[in-house]
């Protein structure tokens, strides 16, 4: 027969797993619930960089091949390689061309003039925005093709 | 004292669960924390890389834009080697003249940041210029400064 | 069932909940470190992939950028030309190589010095002067820029 002390020290020991489980499962809880933020913020940041290095990317190879042809439509048929885009053509006589990067980003090009005597510097403005319409990203490159005969080919 | 007494209590023991959950919770953490400065680390870089990008072609648009301006001088004279051609692009900031033979060379440099340029060259001749030069270049002490290697002497 | 059977029942009981509770948070314990593994496996991949792929074809471009001509020798070699001196970029391995070489200086793609890690690395001439500078990242993304190619400076 078990002594009334030993039956004490029991019972003590199987709440004491209780209480300790309880314990350590709220802590857990909490301390889990902190690291899946973070996990969750560093996703987010990861996901930034990623989107921000395609929009690098897009505007570097756009601007290069629009410094070499100064068409607005000519660089988005070799960016874009057949897929499809909006075009919108304005007043002021400045071009537009719209695309879908991702599901998030939207990409707009818009071409416009400024006049020198020698002819026209044609300036692409290149910009990545979000659904709600806020600029992620953007940069403007030019390409001067003056009128006149230029020999161009040492020209990057 | 009985044999029973002396026996385990079957089940878990007191303590193990929170060692258990302790060193889960550092692994845990310590996978957060490296995560989160490699996350870091790469958007600052994708920003600076991005933010470089918009910078050499702003700079690109610039040096276009002076080129447009040196070439609508140029429009109105034949002959390149005019003094007055010549005085008109002196006055513009920042440009170099070099008079060849049976051309004219003009270079200057379009600042992209404050370590690098675009350094452009045009030579005109005849009816019209060709870009002898348009590359990024180092314009800050960097290049000056020669490193301190050993010559072997 | 006597009294000292009924007692037996109910200690085996109460230490098999207290095995299934511990066994659950073991469980538990287990997924969340698998699934932090996880996470920090995949942000390190595109951590990987932006200080070596992407970081390699940002490397290429302003080096074309930088010199004074360039030459694609075939799909993963470039060679650029400056006062003096030549440059090899070439791919072997996986590892994008960089190799200095003075003016006569026979051109092969060995014994160069390793600056990336960047596999499926290509240079491919698009026309119109322009290049198109690939690596692979992990996970199958593809990071590609296009780029002028200079053509002046050659001195062979």
């Amino acid at each position: 027969m078990k002594s009334p002390i030993a039956k004490v020290r029991k019972h003590i020991r199987s709440n004491l797993f209780f209480v300790e489980m309880i314990i350590v499962l709220l802590f857990f809880s909490i301390a889990s619930a902190v690291i899946l933020r973070s996990f969750a913020a560093s996703d987010r940041l990861a996901k930034e960089s990623r989107r921000i290095e395609s929009m690098a990317f897009l505007a570097q190879s756009a601007a290069e091949i629009y410094s070499g042809t100064a068409d607005i439509s000519e660089t988005a048929e070799k960016l874009l390689s057949g897929k499809p885009y909006t075009y919108n053509e304005y007043p002021d006589g400045s071009q537009e061309i719209s695309f879908s990067m991702d599901t998030e980003t939207t990409v707009r090009l818009r071409e416009s003039s400024e006049i020198y005597a020698g002819g026209p510097l044609k300036i692409l403005e290149i910009s990545f925005s979000d659904g709600s319409g806020g600029i992620l990203y953007e940069t403007k490159t030019g390409a001067y093709f003056p009128e006149r005969t230029v020999t161009d080919s040492e020209r990057q | 004292m009985n044999g029973s007494e002396n026996k385990r209590p079957a089940g878990i023991g007191t303590g193990y669960l929170s060692i258990m959950m302790i060193f889960v919770v550092l692994c845990m953490t310590m996978l957060a924390a490296l995560s989160y400065s490699a996350a870091s680390a790469e958007k600052g870089f994708s920003l600076k890389s991005g933010e470089y990008t918009a910078e050499y072609y702003a700079a690109d648009l610039e040096a276009n834009r002076t080129l447009a301006e040196i070439d609508g001088i140029a429009a109105e004279y034949s002959d390149y080697a005019d003094l007055s051609f010549i005085s008109e692009i002196e006055e513009m900031e920042g440009m170099e003249l070099k008079q060849l033979p049976d051309s004219i060379e003009i270079s200057w440099l379009t600042p992209i940041n404050d370590r690098q340029s675009i350094s452009s060259s045009v030579r005109y001749s005849g009816g019209g210029y060709v870009i002898t030069e348009w590359r990024t270049v180092l314009t800050s002490d960097t290049e000056s400064k020669p490193l301190n290697v050993w010559s072997g002497e | 069932m006597n009294r000292a059977d009924s007692k037996r029942l109910t200690d085996t009981v109460s230490a098999a909940g207290s095995m299934t509770l511990f066994l659950i948070f073991a469980v538990c314990c287990l997924i969340m470190i698998a699934a932090a593994a996880s996470a920090y496996g995949r942000i390190s991949e595109n951590y990987d992939d932006t200080f070596n792929s992407a970081a390699a074809v940002r490397y290429v471009t302003n080096k074309l950028r930088a010199c004074k001509g360039a030459e694609i020798l075939s799909g993963n070699e470039l060679l650029l030309y400056d006062d003096g001196y030549k440059t090899l970029i070439y791919e072997s391995g996986g590892t994008l190589y960089e190799r200095l070489l003075s003016d006569g200086q026979e051109v092969s793609a060995s014994g160069g010095e390793a600056v990336f890690k960047a596999e499926g690395f290509s240079v491919s001439d698009c026309g119109g002067g322009l290049a198109e500078i690939s690596a692979e990242g992990s996970g199958g993304r593809t990071f590609s820029a296009y780029c002028r190619i200079p053509e002046g400076g050659r001195t062979d």
